[in-house]
């Protein structure tokens, strides 16, 4: 029993949404690299590429004719498989051709790859074993759960593998020990014409600090990604990282790959939790806010206009409904100091919670608020206290009269 | 964690078929262990076990698993190499054309589309082979070339940098016939290529400009023109 136990752990398939996730993004990075490469594919691919003296594969369909129609033709079969591979369309056997096609690729020209279509290409290979549809629910036997497994466990070696290497190869390095490479990667003309890295490495602390923290994050990976306690930091750090080389030496398409991969590193239940904050059930909400300001009144326009489904509902707080509604919960609406949700429920949020409700309810991408949720509640609704004192410094309150009479003018409320 | 029902599911999947499982899981394990041990010697700096198991290593690395993380270390790139040509067509000479800051100023111009990233990357990756050979990233090894360059490997190693140098003369040619089509010579014969090797100043001189630095060139004299494109 102890060793079905032990089959069923091992056999249970993880990290499923993100091997879906990670068939989708590093689809799309090979769709991009097809696109932004379209106009250059001859000079870069073709039978009479620029760079035609390094051997490729005998192997490859790309070899087997010498013609511009044929490699045309194939390079279109590749286009093809890569959407295929994004789509979730033909499982197993669309996983198979494009890893074939995109070593088939990177095989025609080894001088223009780089560390992300390196490790792309291994990846591939093992995504092949694992069940890459994303789909949690659906049921798979033990046997397909154990390969899926290997497979994530392979792709996370693999990544922790590669941090290491690279991070023991710096350590040996006079400019990495001296925290100055950093400027040296920098100022290379074919990494500075993004012109942002000059902003870094005329700074000494910042050169010295960011070149220490790349080798210490790069030793660090594989024994973090592997404890729990850490996990969510290195991959925290990995993420500022990636997207530091991104807009620092302009490696967009590296970078993508390489986040691509960090996917497969939050499990299951963690994608859940980020869907269930995402989401809300705001069918019949109320908003609360405050009519005679002029920035409340714009951003409940903006709101109205964003929630497509409509499920929301909003009422000044001068109008007598709303001062009700809020009284029967013990709270004092012409206090006006927060916009107010009064969820179908009865439970009534205030000032940021309120705030981040609303914007949840308005879906993608304004949902990703919801991330502001991992601060402490008084942390936030001292900023938006902040931010409240802040507008009436900007105008952006027009005071208007009041619904009731009109003759009564009350301060903002901070919505 | 999983539920209830998929655990009973599985359960009742393994005692069916548990010897099935059992292999799967064993063989799994089994695969994964060597192949990342191999890995991880092929990945590792040099070691004894490394020169040891070279052989062995690369038979099954290549070419399903060639890595190279070290285009940044033990040392970072630290001179920009610009390609420079000139075109010659019957008796009219060109100036020198600035082939990288061409391409570099089309990458500036649409950072998100990033069409000419590619082009930049071969660009660069063909000068460096041409002007550095073969990149040997162990510091150990390099040093043992200079001093004893009839060692077998160091010889191997010379034989490829040189045949990497002939590609990339090869390569430099088309880049530079391809510059000299895209900038009005389309019945260009010959051309003369010039790698800029900058060293820009060091970290102690940082705030001084990229010209305080020394440049080195590297000449390939007039040659035919090579291209691939239909003029």
């Amino acid at each position: 029993m102890t060793m079905a136990l032990l089959l069923c752990n091992l056999g249970n398939p993880r990290a499923r949404i993100g091997a879906g996730l990670l068939r989708m993004s590093l689809g799309m990075a090979m769709l991009y690299e097809y696109a932004i490469n379209y106009s250059q594919r001859h000079d870069l691919w073709g039978p009479d590429r620029i760079a035609r003296e390094y051997p490729v594969l005998e192997f490859s369909p790309y070899s087997w004719s010498a013609s511009a129609v044929y490699f045309d033709i194939v390079f279109h079969v590749g286009i093809l498989v890569a959407f295929l591979f994004v789509m979730g369309i033909g499982g197993r056997i669309t996983t198979c051709a494009m890893w074939a096609m995109t070593w088939f690729l990177q095989d025609l020209n080894g001088l223009i790859g780089d560390g992300g279509d390196n490790i792309a290409r291994i990846v591939l290979l093992y995504m092949i074993f694992a069940d890459v549809s994303g789909r949690r629910e659906r049921s798979v036997s033990l046997v397909s759960g154990l390969l899926h497994n290997a497979a994530v466990l392979a792709v996370a070696v693999q990544v922790s593998m590669l941090y290491l290497s690279t991070g023991m190869y710096k350590i040996m390095g006079e400019y990495w020990q001296n925290g100055v490479a950093l400027y040296y990667i920098l100022r290379v003309n074919s990494y500075s014409w993004t012109g942002l890295g000059a902003l870094l490495y005329t700074n000494e602390y910042i050169v010295v600090l960011l070149t220490y923290a790349t080798v210490l994050f790069e030793i660090a990976f594989p024994f973090a990604l592997f404890n729990r306690w850490t996990r969510r930091s290195i991959l925290v750090a990995g993420v500022l990282f990636h997207l530091g080389i991104a807009v620092s030496m302009g490696l967009v398409a590296f970078s993508w790959m390489m986040l691509s991969l960090y996917f497969v590193f939050v499990s299951d239940r963690e994608y859940e939790r980020v869907k269930s904050l995402l989401s809300v059930d705001a069918n019949e909400s109320v908003v609360l806010y405050d009519d005679a300001c002029g920035f409340c009144g714009r951003f409940v326009g903006f709101v109205k206009r964003a929630d497509g489904a409509e499920r929301l509902r909003y009422l000044p707080l001068q109008a007598n409904e709303a001062e009700h509604l809020l009284a029967s919960r013990g709270i004092n609406a012409a206090s006006l100091d927060s916009i107010y949700v009064v969820e179908s429920g009865g439970r009534v949020l205030s000032r940021s919670s309120a705030v981040i409700f609303v914007m949840r309810c308005l879906g993608w991408p304004w949902c990703l608020t919801a991330a502001a949720s991992v601060f402490p509640e008084r942390l936030r609704d001292a900023a938006y206290d902040v931010f409240a004192q802040n507008r009436y410094l900007s105008n952006a309150c027009s005071v208007r009269p009041r619904h009731k009479g009109g003759e009564e003018k009350k301060p903002c409320a901070r919505c | 964690m999983f539920d209830l029902t998929r655990m009973a599911i599985m359960t009742r999947s393994v005692l069916n078929h548990r010897s099935t499982a059992i292999a799967v899981a064993l063989t799994a394990c089994a695969t994964l262990a060597i192949h990342f041990s191999v890995l991880a010697v092929y990945l590792s700096p040099l070691n004894p076990l490394k020169l040891a198991l070279d052989d062995e290593v690369m038979q099954y690395v290549d070419p399903l698993f060639t890595q190279n993380w070290h285009l940044f270390a033990p040392t970072p790139v630290n001179t920009s190499l610009s390609l420079l040509g000139k075109c010659r067509e019957q008796d009219f000479e060109s100036e020198w054309l600035d082939i990288t800051h061409g391409t570099l100023k089309q990458l500036r111009a649409k950072p998100f589309l990033q069409s000419d990233s590619y082009l930049a990357a071969l660009q660069q990756n063909i000068m460096r082979s041409y002007v550095y050979g073969l990149d040997e990233p162990d510091e150990l090894l390099f040093n043992l070339c200079i001093e004893e360059p009839e060692i077998e490997y160091c010889r191997t190693r010379a034989r490829a940098s040189d045949k990497a140098r002939e590609f990339a003369s090869a390569g430099l040619a088309r880049l530079v016939t391809n510059a000299c089509l895209d900038n009005g010579f389309p019945n260009v014969d010959s051309v003369h290529i010039r790698i800029a090797d900058l060293e820009f100043p060091r970290f102690s001189s940082r705030l001084l400009p990229d010209a305080a630095g020394d440049a080195r060139y590297a000449d390939i004299e007039w040659q035919p023109s090579l291209t691939g494109r239909t003029r």
